[in-house]
């Protein structure tokens, strides 16, 4: 085999990990959207990554007073991989889904506009590693 | 030197084979049997990670057009940016920012059921996303959807939003996450446009509850933003600048917070937050506020 072929293959095999591993999310976003239902607008981001071990993903998230939310949050193509955690500014906890056998999606009724911080990781039970996906929608 | 090329593609061959291998180890098996409580997880060292290589998300533009209308405040169509101007943005910088601009105007529209206004307003949504090159998210299978719920707003509002979900995946995905951001502040700019003009003529405590309370949206915008400064262009940087400036304004406002223990309904899956916030702003901040976001918008739109 000649260099360029080497160096052709070499390319060919990095894109394809690349866009196989996104490919993946993307699956799995699919599937987290499923408990997004349609009376749950989402709030058109999305927010995914890729964890290992004990890595936490965290992040923060402006909940207006007077609305309901959902948060999905899915870790693979089944229900229950991830934990997810809402706390406030002051790191109060306000729920978590370890209390409630991992549940894929749970509902919030803001009375106040709340400033919060979302903790998502992998349930040490399941896969090592794996894309942390969480999807947010209000309720119209 | 062969040899070792030979090795490393070899290495490489493990590592393809890795990747579609372990690609599949994420589905599981099918068991649901879950324990009511788990193992201690070890935090002593967690490795915070963040997401989307965000720390941050802002809120919603749809969900402030929705908040408008249930403020009882009529339909105000000098508010939007006209669809005409679309034809004037040929950088992805004004194209990104103006995609989010349109996105909240259209959800606008959409609320108040100006229908025959909002196909219009898709149609620029349209150009514009072609032109950032996240055509992708308007396939056929969703113009077939926005066509036959035309007539129905919440569907309608449903598709806008995942659209613009699916474009923010796919930048992201593509490495194109700073034209994400200005597509978010976009939505973001033309929301707080939207409410101080309505202030101006209608002094509505919820709305102006909800002007104060983008300070910390504010500051988290400006986060997502600033590892890109410097690097993307002069008209990023000086639209950061502005943003900060108007921080600055924001810096005034005072958010009183009193944390409450939520309610849980565990049958509905549904916790109830009775924390408690109270937003302290005043007309001159609402004045200055009102002035920087008209000077920013104008500058984005023309």
């Amino acid at each position: 085999m000649n260099k360029f072929s080497y160096y052709f293959i070499t390319v060919l095999i990095l894109v394809t990990v690349k866009f196989g591993v996104f490919g993946q999310a993307e699956t799995q976003i699919k599937f987290c959207s499923s408990n997004l239902t349609n009376d749950y607008v989402s709030d058109g981001q999305q927010y995914i990554s890729l964890l290992n071990g004990d890595e936490i993903a965290e992040f923060r998230a402006t909940f207006y007073g007077g609305s309901t939310y959902r948060v999905a949050a899915c870790s693979g193509l089944t229900n229950g991989n991830l934990i997810f955690s809402v706390y406030d500014r002051d790191r109060n906890e306000l729920f978590s889904n370890r209390n409630y056998k991992n549940s894929p999606y749970w509902d919030f009724k803001f009375t106040s506009t709340t400033e919060c911080i979302i903790e998502a990781q992998l349930d040490p039970k399941g896969p090592e590693s794996g894309f942390a996906i969480l999807l947010i929608g209000f309720k119209q | 030197m062969l040899k070792v090329q030979h090795k490393g593609f070899i290495i490489l061959i493990f590592i393809f084979i890795a990747s579609l291998t372990f690609s599949n180890c994420n589905n599981g098996d099918e068991d649901d049997s879950q324990n009511d409580t788990i193992d201690s997880i070890d935090l002593q060292n967690p490795t915070l990670v963040k997401v989307n290589d965000r720390l941050f998300s802002i809120p919603s533009p749809f969900q402030v057009a929705l908040l408008v209308k249930d403020s009882k405040v009529p339909f105000d169509k000098s508010l939007l940016n006209p669809t005409k101007n679309q034809v004037n943005y040929s950088t992805n910088y004004k194209q990104a920012l103006n995609l989010g601009i349109y996105g909240a105007d259209l959800s606008y529209l959409n609320i108040y059921e100006q229908l025959p206004d909002a196909a219009s307003y898709f149609a620029v949504v349209k150009v514009l996303s072609k032109e950032l090159g996240i055509s992708s998210t308007f396939d056929e299978k969703i113009m077939k959807r926005i066509e036959n719920n035309n007539n129905n707003k919440d569907s309608l509002l449903y598709i806008l939003s995942t659209i613009y979900r699916d474009a923010d995946s796919y930048l992201f995905n593509n490495d194109r996450n700073e034209i994400g951001l200005l597509i978010l502040a976009g939505g973001w700019i033309e929301s707080l446009y939207i409410m101080t003009r309505i202030l101006h003529v209608n002094s509505n405590e919820e709305i102006l509850s909800r002007v104060g309370e983008q300070k910390h949206p504010l500051d988290n915008l400006i986060e997502l933003m600033r590892p890109y400064y410097g690097n993307i262009s002069d008209e990023f940087d000086v639209f950061l600048e502005e943003l900060v400036e108007l921080a600055a304004i924001f810096d005034g406002v005072v958010i009183e917070y009193t944390y409450s223990e939520p309610i849980v309904d565990e049958l509905n899956k549904l916790t109830t937050i009775t924390s408690s916030s109270k937003t302290i702003i005043n007309e001159y901040q609402i004045q200055k506020i009102t002035e920087m976001v008209d000077s920013i918008r104008m500058k984005i739109i023309n």
